[in-house]
């Protein structure tokens, strides 16, 4: 790979593309923007130093994300979650251009959202964090995962089910 | 009939074919149970969707600097310290051929003191092994059973370690049909 050309396959055009994908997936997994950070220039570095390329920049995107999904969750067993809470609110950038009670009830809602996420088993989370918050489709999420379409179409709709009734057992704000 | 729940989730991400589409349309015009199920899924999607991530570019750009210094360490490593990846098809390809070529060697090599056994012409023989016989040679060994009204055994011994390969069952030529056999 020539990473001087700025053509569709060098190293910079793939990180130009790829980077706001994995890095929302590890967010999503982790909870926490600095380690999702470190994970994707791990995951990048990994890339880098692999013999061998991919044919497309799609299977690079497809590649990256396994790793970054797996990073992240090995990130997540090791720290576990009472440290990741506790980094959260740390690191975490406040908002401040809304009311008060408005960004409480949002604070409040992120917390009750990312509390179900985590309780979800890893297959559906992952599904769920690929199709709502990458804009992947179907068959894009099932090229990553390297399961069946139909399979995609199913644990979308359980991810669903399950994290529905994790909510509904909570009260959460909707704007 | 109410079309399964994973086609309407299917539905709501806009994943269904146009034929799948117009059925699940006309299907939800007269249904409000698949509607209520449709708004769940927005709600559920609303929902995720206030779990905002923030700003992304400022880490974009410091991870990338992370990722150049890296490229320029490996840059500097050398030859020797990379590491190079053989796909697992060539290798076990690699490992079967050496044990391959090794194994033929040690089987098919020649001891220090063969010749082919088929090819070594027996002149003499010990006569006190055939009471009876003044047979000097294997031929005439031959003939002398020839001529006894007895049914023999013969076993043929191979000198062990002679490094043969046993290929069949062994049976007796004569000397001349085994010469013209080889021209």
């Amino acid at each position: 790979m020539n990473d001087d050309r700025n053509g569709p396959e060098s190293f910079t055009s793939i990180y130009e593309a790829v980077y706001p994908v994995i890095i929302r997936v590890a967010y999503h997994i982790t909870g926490n923007m600095s380690v999702s950070e470190d994970l994707c220039q791990e995951a990048f570095i990994k890339y880098y130093n692999r013999a061998g390329t991919l044919p497309t920049v799609d299977q690079v995107k497809y590649w990256l994300i396994r790793v970054i999904k797996n990073l992240s969750y090995n990130y997540e067993k090791r720290k576990g979650r009472e440290r990741k809470a506790y980094e959260k609110v740390i690191r975490e950038p406040q908002r401040t251009e809304e009311s008060g009670e408005i960004e409480l009830i949002r604070n409040e809602t992120n917390t009750i959202i990312r509390n179900a996420l985590d309780k979800l088993p890893h297959k559906l989370r992952t599904i769920l964090v690929l199709k709502e918050y990458t804009g992947l489709s179907y068959k894009e999420i099932a090229a990553t995962l390297k399961i069946t379409e139909g399979n995609v179409k199913v644990r979308v709709f359980r991810a669903r089910a399950s994290l529905q009734k994790l909510l509904n057992e909570e009260d959460i704000y909707v704007p | 009939m109410c079309p399964d729940n994973e086609v309407l989730s299917a539905y709501f991400d806009n994943e269904l074919d146009m034929l799948w589409r117009d059925k699940v349309d006309i299907h939800l015009s007269g249904c409000e149970e698949c509607r209520k199920k449709l708004n769940s899924f927005g709600f559920i999607r609303n929902g995720l969707s206030t779990y905002k991530i923030p700003d992304i570019e400022e880490g974009k750009i410091r991870v990338w600097q992370g990722i150049q210094r890296s490229r320029d360490r490996i840059r500097f490593q050398g030859f020797w310290k990379r590491r190079f990846v053989i796909p697992a098809p060539v290798g076990i390809s690699i490992i079967a051929l050496f044990i391959l070529v090794s194994g033929s060697f040690f089987i098919l090599r020649p001891s220090g003191n063969s010749t082919a056994v088929a090819e070594e012409s027996i002149d003499s023989i010990e006569k006190s092994l055939i009471p009876g016989s003044t047979a000097e040679t294997f031929k005439e060994l031959i003939d002398f059973f020839d001529s006894q009204d007895v049914s023999i055994e013969v076993r043929i011994q191979i000198p062990e370690g002679s490094g043969q390969i046993y290929v069949g069952t062994p049976r007796l030529l004569r000397a001349a049909d085994y010469k013209r056999g080889k021209n």
